[in-house]
């Protein structure tokens, strides 16, 4: 049962990361492969929020995406703001590196390749999140709030506008509005979520080290929103689900795990050039994907 | 020094796939990586010359297998650049993962024996870095007579500034494309092969050469090979240096901070001349 728990908030992890990336991504067509570096940032400042001045988990949270968005928002929509299409994704490609290399080396404050052990659990009222399954419910909380926030936020004009940035950026010059403007709402959004998904992590597992946090990550979850399809909902949470289940199901046909990791990242891979090829705006996405 | 003409034998290959076909094209680090592999698995049958001349070949069809396979069609579709470039990372991930299936995780090291080494006054050289010297040197000269003087390096040019223009002159743009692609190949899986006679090679040391001379490339002007050989010098030095004073953990930070630098400061590279408006 526990196994099952388990695999079900790692599941909603990876939906609310796909979501916010979706969001980037799919409505601001912002191709970008610094998500990683997003959610890491969120879990790291969330944890050393706890750990080191020993916030409650939800004050932490709130501070950690103030800081997340200060930081990463900006510096990345000052990069969308100078640079266009394959140049913007190689300079967030750079970013995430970056990232990684000064969590990877700040030793006195991330500990580096050590990692922070003994991640407090979430609080609330008297109520300690300690068991999976109450943790369940409190990713759960987080999840739905995030869905009904996209499903909502898809109808508002605000939404409507950054679709407009991503289709013809002069268009939205020309009627009076600043595209650079909208490009921070956005990718503030998309950090949000991805703090929200790394505090989520951090305080799951109880531990964090920098190599959760790489280019593969990154990688990783660009690939679920392209094979899920962007611009909306379901292409995500679909894609979500193909990823964390197809290493389940890798399991029960009886593959050893020293070759499954491999085989998965092969399977997922083909599935990825496959849909390129011949489905270019995944499995349920309303739009192509483009720079 | 030398690995600045290492990486300068990878950025080239990688430059005129960039310049020649627009692709971004991670899956070179792929085929660095699973041509020394396949040199690994042959040589033990046919001996190290030969095997160094079958992997060559194999490269060389491994870089036209992938844009036969995966970029042609893509093109068919007149998709953008960035579909291209995901497409790569996919086939990236499957050569990296067959190989690490078949070989395992480990580093791998193609030449066991102790090398005495050569001392030039305060410096010491190991033998396989003299061979990376001798080969590297000839194979970028070479490679930049093929470009610069051969009639295939016209046709390259020639795709590379406008590829229908080329067509419509009569330039059979696909099998240059295969040319390309499999040129570019020999000359990563070269560095390789003398990278991995020095250092040993794991599966997942291709991604950061590749992104290094991506880095290179960009850096350099994506017009300009002299560009490409000086950044490559210039960024093996910077690297060197870090590695020396900071840590080699700071080696890819301090990469990709110079590309976020320059990418803001001059995209168009640091060697690149402005052409008139009438000539572009």
């Amino acid at each position: 049962m526990n196994y099952i728990i388990h695999i079900l908030i790692i599941l909603q992890i990876y939906i609310i990361l796909a979501l916010s990336l979706n969001l980037k991504t799919g409505f601001t067509g912002l191709l970008s492969l610094c998500q990683a570096a997003f959610y890491g940032t969120g879990a790291y400042l969330t944890t050393l929020l706890m750990v080191d001045k020993g916030l409650n988990f939800f004050t932490a949270l709130f501070l950690a995406i103030l800081i997340n968005i200060a930081l990463n928002a900006a510096i990345t929509t000052w990069l969308a703001g100078r640079l266009r299409n394959l140049y913007f994704t190689l300079a967030t490609i750079a970013l995430q590196i970056v990232f990684f290399g000064v969590v990877y080396n700040w030793q006195s404050l991330t500990r580096g390749p050590f990692g922070i052990p003994g991640i407090p659990k979430p609080e609330l009222a008297g109520i300690v999140f300690n068991t999976p399954l109450q943790f369940f419910f409190l990713a759960l909380f987080f999840t739905s709030v995030t869905i009904v926030f996209f499903y909502w936020f898809a109808k508002t004009p605000l939404c409507k506008l950054l679709e407009c940035t991503r289709d013809d950026e002069v268009w939205l010059t020309v009627l009076g509005k600043r595209p650079a403007y909208f490009k921070f709402v956005s990718i503030s959004i998309t950090v949000v979520f991805a703090t929200v998904a790394g505090a989520l992590y951090a305080t799951y597992m109880s531990y964090i080290d920098p190599t959760s946090f790489t280019l593969d990550e990154s990688i990783l979850i660009l690939t679920i929103i392209l094979v899920g399809g962007t611009g909306n909902i379901i292409g995500p949470v679909s894609g979500a689900l193909i990823y964390v289940l197809l290493p389940e199901a890798l399991r029960f046909v009886n593959m050893p795990d020293s070759i499954s990791a491999n085989a998965r990242m092969i399977i997922y891979a083909m599935i990825l050039i496959l849909i390129v090829r011949f489905k270019p705006n995944g499995l349920f996405g309303k739009f192509e994907i483009r720079g | 020094m030398i690995n600045g003409l290492l990486l300068a034998l990878v950025a080239l290959g990688f430059h005129i796939i960039f310049s020649a076909t627009k692709i971004f094209h991670i899956a070179h680090g792929g085929i660095y990586v699973a041509g020394v592999y396949f040199f690994l698995w042959t040589s033990p049958f046919v001996g190290v010359a030969f095997g160094i001349i079958l992997s060559v070949a194999f490269a060389f069809l491994l870089g036209v297998l992938i844009e036969w396979s995966v970029y042609k069609p893509l093109l068919k579709k007149s998709s953008n650049e960035n579909i291209a470039l995901i497409s790569s990372l996919g086939v990236y991930i499957i050569i990296i993962n067959i190989i690490a299936l078949l070989f395992g995780n480990e580093t791998k090291i193609l030449d066991n024996t102790i090398r005495e080494s050569l001392t030039l006054g305060e410096i010491i050289i190991t033998r396989p870095q003299v061979w990376q010297l001798i080969f590297a040197l000839p194979l970028i000269a070479l490679f930049l007579i093929f470009i610069k003087v051969t009639g295939y390096g016209l046709k390259i040019r020639a795709i590379s500034d406008n590829p229908i223009l080329a067509r419509v002159m009569g330039i059979k743009t696909q099998n240059i494309r295969y040319i390309v692609f499999g040129l570019g190949s020999i000359m990563a899986v070269s560095a390789a092969l003398l990278k991995g006679f020095d250092t040993g090679i794991d599966p997942y040391s291709g991604m950061a050469i590749t992104l290094s001379a991506a880095v290179v490339v960009i850096i350099g002007g994506s017009s300009s090979l002299y560009g490409t050989i000086l950044a490559s010098m210039m960024l093996a030095i910077i690297q060197n240096f870090t590695e020396f004073f900071l840590s080699a953990q700071w080696k890819d930070t301090v990469t990709f901070t110079i590309l976020i630098i320059v990418l803001l400061w001059r995209t168009e590279g640091i060697l690149h001349f402005n052409v008139r408006v009438d000539e572009k």
